[in-house]
């Protein structure tokens, strides 16, 4: 099948809850389909930007999801553009409303010395994480909450570490807004990271069926309270303003 | 020159250790330096920031930067130029640990240190003149043939010198490939300016600075004394 007959049947066969509620940090558990994310950092410190291709599989229970981000990042001798970590997750509906998963990142390229936010996403690294989502809530507002233990490894340069534990918390909650629109907010609560605090609100719309356009703003509470691992100073000096457009079935 | 200024020789030392001992070759205004010579860091006690080039280098005649291949292995620090060095060209060069970015890496530890020329010409000029237990002493900028003396004036009168000897132990570990600075002393003299006149008419000139001719020497090859 060619791609364009496969985008085509993606957006005319959409059930209701192919497009899951999502955050940067919380995995959507729905359909199949792909999807292309923009981050981008604001603020004097900017000139970060990270795009990111993911393509998702849904076999009954099991989610498969792989995912490739690359980014342009500044450097001493001016910007430069690497692919950062690509991962790999299966999630298993161990019941309808609890959901397990597996999350391995591989190091992508040894050249890609930048961090947005998530520390295992560009950063030469790889790890692996196991995840626990729950999601309750009626079918106009959902609550979904994340649990997150994770060992991994960097490049071992200031603000990272060689080896460190991830452990972390997210919740979201996602209110829909008549038939296209609807709501995010998440707050995201992380132990080792280099963004230890988030807190995110996005707007989303379905603009066919199945084809849903996600934009939205990052606020990295811990790095403006002087939380991160990285040498800055306390203080509202960025945010990162984020997009995504995702196709599912 | 003023790019000259921005230069800056940089080693490194940990806020816990003492300031680092880094020894550069060529020394700062040698001249005479070898085609094939690879400039030469020992003792860094530095470690990088990934992306940094490590060592940046300028032809000050010919204008741009010289492409080569930088490494550090255990302190010591090499560039070597894909291409020999042009013949008879002044040069410009400093160390470039990496500067810490806000979203990316961080904790390069940088030191000021005076800016570094060397040139493949065989101009020879007097780099510093010390006045210290050996009496005058002249830094020149290259070696001199065997017995050949050269032309050094104190304070405008004729100044009688001697090789001196054991200059060197200020760096044991000084690569083969580049020529020592040479010192000529003359013992129980004394005085303000030090001339050097070569046989094509050219001179400098410097003033003599009281201290020992270790310091200055240290000082010329980047040393932290």
């Amino acid at each position: 099948m060619s791609p364009l007959l496969l985008l085509a049947a993606l957006a005319t066969a959409a059930p209701d809850d192919a497009q899951a509620p999502q955050s940067p940090r919380i995995d959507p558990i729905g359909g199949s389909g792909v999807q292309v994310d923009y981050a981008g950092l604001v603020g004097p410190d900017g000139g970060l930007a990270v795009w990111t291709a993911t393509a998702r599989l849904r076999l009954e229970r099991v989610h498969l999801q792989v995912a490739v981000p690359s980014a342009r990042f500044p450097t001493a001798r001016g910007a430069d553009g690497a692919l950062g970590n690509p991962s790999f997750a299966a999630y298993y509906e161990v019941r309808p409303e609890h959901t397990l998963g597996l999350r391995v990142s591989t190091r992508g390229s040894a050249e890609t010395w930048a961090w947005l936010n998530e520390p295992d996403e560009l950063w030469p690294g790889q790890g692996i994480d196991l995840l626990w989502q729950t999601h309750w809530g009626s079918e106009q507002t959902q609550f979904v909450f994340q649990g997150q233990l994770g060992a991994h490894s960097s490049a071992d340069y200031a603000p990272f570490r060689d080896s460190w534990v991830r452990l972390g918390v997210s919740g979201l909650v996602d209110h829909q807004l008549g038939s296209r629109f609807g709501l995010t907010g998440s707050l995201d609560l992380q132990y080792w990271d280099t963004s230890p605090i988030e807190l995110t609100a996005a707007a989303r719309a379905d603009l066919i069926p199945g084809l849903r356009l996600r934009v939205g703003a990052l606020l990295p509470l811990g790095t403006w309270a002087g939380l991160t691992p990285a040498q800055r100073d306390a203080g509202v000096r960025e945010l990162t303003l984020f997009g995504s457009l995702g196709l599912a079935r | 020159m003023s790019r000259l200024l921005l230069l800056a020789l940089v080693g490194c030392a940990s806020d816990d250790a003492p300031p680092a001992e880094a020894f550069a070759f060529p020394a700062n205004g040698q001249t005479g330096v070898a085609s094939t010579a690879a400039l030469t860091v020992v003792g860094l006690q530095a470690e990088p920031l990934p992306g940094a080039d490590l060592a940046r280098v300028v032809d000050l005649d010919a204008g741009g930067h010289i492409a080569g291949t930088a490494t550090l292995d255990s302190g010591t620090l090499r560039f070597v130029p894909d291409a020999p060095w042009p013949a008879g060209h002044r040069f410009a060069w400093s160390l470039d640990p990496g500067v810490d970015l806000p979203h990316g890496p961080q904790g390069g530890v940088q030191f000021d240190s005076p800016a570094r020329s060397f040139s493949t010409n065989d101009d020879l000029t007097v780099l510093a003149a010390t006045r210290d237990a050996r009496g005058v002493c002249a830094i020149l900028s290259r070696e001199l043939p065997t017995a050949t003396e050269p032309a050094l004036y104190l304070d405008g009168a004729r100044m009688v010198a001697e090789r001196a000897e054991g200059w060197d132990i200020i760096s044991p570990r000084r690569p083969t490939d580049i020529a020592p600075l040479q010192v000529w002393c003359a013992p129980g003299l004394d005085g303000q300016w030090l001339r050097l006149r070569t046989e094509d008419g050219s001179s400098s000139l410097v003033e003599i600075s009281y201290g020992a001719l270790e310091d200055a020497l240290t000082a010329l090859y980047g040393g932290r004394p």
